[in-house]
């Protein structure tokens, strides 16, 4: 608040310097508008989705409007500054200054109110034989929403010594406050879901610097960006609960096979993490020949709560050649790598009080599935078959090379030694690396209709060897004839609970998709137009061992708009989309 | 003056959910597939349903006391009709704003 305030007090400030002090100078012009009001807001029922983002503090109450935009000029200085004032949170300010003494500055201020809606919780009550799943609303009048505010400020200075030389440097400052709700589940012995209001103070800063020029066929730039990511919201935390058996209670052991069990910890963190970001960029402009260019990036992400860090560099090459005022021809390379640390997952040990058949280690390290070496090359040619109807025509080849798009669970085999005794072999999670290979065909047709309108039509193909999926996603293997004890009701048969081992594939990525796409803008009359767009995508993954996914996507619309006079205006929209897709389903039984 | 409806619906087909065929290698896990697959899908696909109805119109006038300055009235009416409550409870609310002021041109 005491922000906002002190902008509001830089821009009447900024306003009366602007047009005393610059109207003094010869030549100088200022002109602009003022609107000073006000507004009441009367409210009936449910007013937080409707006023999506009116501030509800101010409903009811009588609010002040003031607006203002204001354009000046001398004979060296063009300026420019808006203001509004809506209401105690919907403001916005920018001012911008141009000289033609190489000296450009802008800066801007702009907040706004978000009302979030509140989950209920009443769908969260159920019971099926001893399994019961329930909610606690601990905050059931709680009101939610965000308060965004975004500064940002700049200046620009030209290097009279280099073509296109240009130093400049940026700030940026993004604030998220409000409330939220945060659920948590617990699994003591029943599902149990519960709601509570979370505090958010969160900001974004973002310092950015760089040069650019040219020097005869070659253009260079550099830039550096600085960003900063803390949360100052507080910290929310819960007691779970003792976890008790499902149908016999508290008495049985039932706090080692979960991972949170009467303790009191805290809940839906986000982590301060920083971000250095490098980039270079070359063009070279070859008369006769053709426009070559070349990037690299390199960025450092540093999460400060985990001490991990994740690693960019991305390489980029492209080259241009028009070989005619009809045929274009682009071709792009691109190559990154990314890889963020791996993490040690510490778990309890599983049924630690059981030393003869638990107490055991299902610990293991985590591969981030983002870890991936990319190769990209892009084709691409436009063709220009009259002045009015184009053709282009691209092709893409895409490999993903990760370590692991997958990890399997840790488990035990059943080698004639039981997983909880001596001898014991565990089997540690295993990454599931794969290399992806896209290959992607595009075909576009551009046509304009005279002064009447224009139409595109494209398809799309697309097949992927390998897509991204999950080798162990669903459905376990039966140890029936495997260990007598599935059966046998021993101690022995709680190894059953995790000892099988899920087989089935899993992916909502396919390996070959066809898209067909069309828009079309036609003028019915010199007061009426109509634009309608139709797309229609099906996709298939045949590579799945046990369904093959399907997903058909329609989406089409029309909006026509007619102006009957030069005082009235009518607009009629309509969009409709349609997923149609499947799913194979292994439903897991909770405790076996 | 100004008005948008805006219409909105959204729902799912009935799920297609077959229970799984008994065969020799699934029979020790489901022995009597009919029974122990005792699952009632026919209705999830209605519980996510919405429907949302939204007017949105403002009724304004400016009066020109000179060639610089005027002064406006305006109410607006925004109106939401939620006719498939969610999980988020009836939404259904209205907000009516009436403003009035002055603008100076310089």
């Amino acid at each position: 608040m005491r922000k906002r305030n002190l902008l509001l007090c830089s821009a009447i400030l900024l306003a009366c310097w602007c047009g005393t002090g610059l109207a003094e100078e010869g030549d100088a012009q200022v002109q602009g508008t003022i609107a000073i009001g006000t507004h009441l807001t009367d409210p009936t029922d449910q007013t937080g989705r409707v006023g999506e983002y009116v501030n509800q503090a101010d409903v009811e109450e009588f609010v002040a409007d003031l607006y203002m935009d204001l354009f000046g000029s001398t004979q060296s200085t063009l300026y420019n500054i808006q203001f509004l004032h809506q209401d105690s949170v919907t403001q916005s300010f920018d001012f911008g200054l141009h000289t033609d003494k190489y000296v450009s500055a802008e800066m801007g201020y702009t907040s706004f109110m978000h009302n979030l809606d509140h989950d209920l919780l009443v769908n969260m009550q159920g019971k099926a034989g001893g399994k019961q799943v329930y909610h606690t609303e601990n905050d059931p009048l709680g009101k939610y929403f965000l308060e965004y505010s975004d500064f940002k400020a700049g200046i620009d200075v030209d290097i009279p010594f280099l073509p296109n030389g240009q130093l400049y440097a940026t700030f940026n400052e993004r604030h998220k406050t409000g409330y939220v709700q945060e659920m948590t589940i617990d699994h003591c012995s029943f599902c149990h879901v519960e709601s509570n209001s979370k505090r958010v103070d969160q900001f974004t800063e973002t310092w950015r610097a760089g040069v650019s020029g040219t020097q005869g066929m070659v253009s260079f730039s550099y830039d550096l960006t600085e960003a900063r990511f803390r949360d100052d919201g507080g910290q929310n935390s819960r007691t779970w609960f003792q976890a008790g058996h499902p149908v016999q209670g508290l008495p049985y052991d039932f706090a080692s096979r979960l991972s949170f069990s009467d303790v009191t910890m805290p809940y839906a963190r986000n982590s301060n993490n920083d971000k250095t970001t490098h980039e270079v960029k070359v063009k070279v402009d070859v008369p006769d020949v053709g426009i070559f260019k070349a990037a690299y990036t390199n960025a450092n992400r540093r999460s400060y709560w985990t001490g991990m860090e994740n690693q960019f560099d991305a390489y980029a090459l492209g080259g241009a050649k028009r070989w005619n005022k009809n045929h274009r021809t682009t071709m792009r390379l691109l190559a990154y790598e990314t890889k963020v640390d791996d993490w040690f997952v510490n778990l309890n040990n599983f049924r630690a009080g059981d030393t003869t058949y638990g107490n055991l280690n299902f610990d293991w390290t985590r591969i981030s599935a983002a870890n991936r070496q990319v190769v990209q090359a892009d084709f691409e040619h436009l063709w220009r078959l009259t002045r009015s109807r184009k053709v282009r025509g691209s092709l893409r080849y895409q490999v993903i090379d990760r370590d692991a798009m997958a990890q399997s669970q840790v488990t035990y085999l059943f080698d004639g030694v039981n997983p909880g005794n001596d001898g014991a072999t565990r089997v540690d999670a295993e990454p599931f690396a794969n290399e992806t290979k896209i290959l992607r065909m595009k075909l576009r047709y551009d046509e304009r209709l005279g002064k009447k309108g224009n139409f595109n039509a494209g398809i799309t193909g697309k097949f992927v060897d390998a897509p991204f999926m999950n080798p162990t996603a669903m459905c376990e293997e039966s140890v029936q004839d495997v260990n007598s004890a599935h059966t046998g009701g021993s101690a022995e048969g709680r190894l059953y609970y995790y000892q099988r081992q899920r087989y089935g594939m899993g992916s909502n990525q396919p390996s070959e998709s066809w898209r067909i796409n069309g828009k079309g803008t036609y003028q019915l009359h010199p007061r009426a137009s109509v634009n309608a767009f139709l797309s229609y995508t099906t996709e298939k993954n045949d590579e799945l061992n046990i369904y093959q996914f399907e997903r058909d996507i329609f989406m089409p619309g029309v909006n026509l708009w007619t102006a009957p006079s030069d005082r009235l205006l009518f607009t009629l929209g309509w969009t409709y989309s349609q997923y149609k897709s499947n799913a194979n389903l292994c439903p897991p039984i909770f405790d076996g | 003056m100004e008005g948008v409806y805006t219409g909105a619906e959204g729902r799912f087909d009935p799920f297609d959910l077959p229970t799984p065929n008994v065969t020799d290698e699934t029979a020790h896990i489901y022995p009597d597939a009919d029974s122990t697959a005792d699952y009632d899908f026919s209705m999830i696909n209605n519980y996510s349903d919405l429907d949302y109805s939204t007017w949105e119109a403002t009724f304004g006038t400016n009066y020109q006391l000179d060639s610089s300055a005027g002064l406006y009235g305006a109410i607006n009416v925004l109106d939401l009709a939620d006719d498939q409550p969610y999980v988020y409870g009836d939404l259904s609310g209205s907000l009516v704003t009436y403003s009035a002021g002055m603008t100076m041109k310089f």
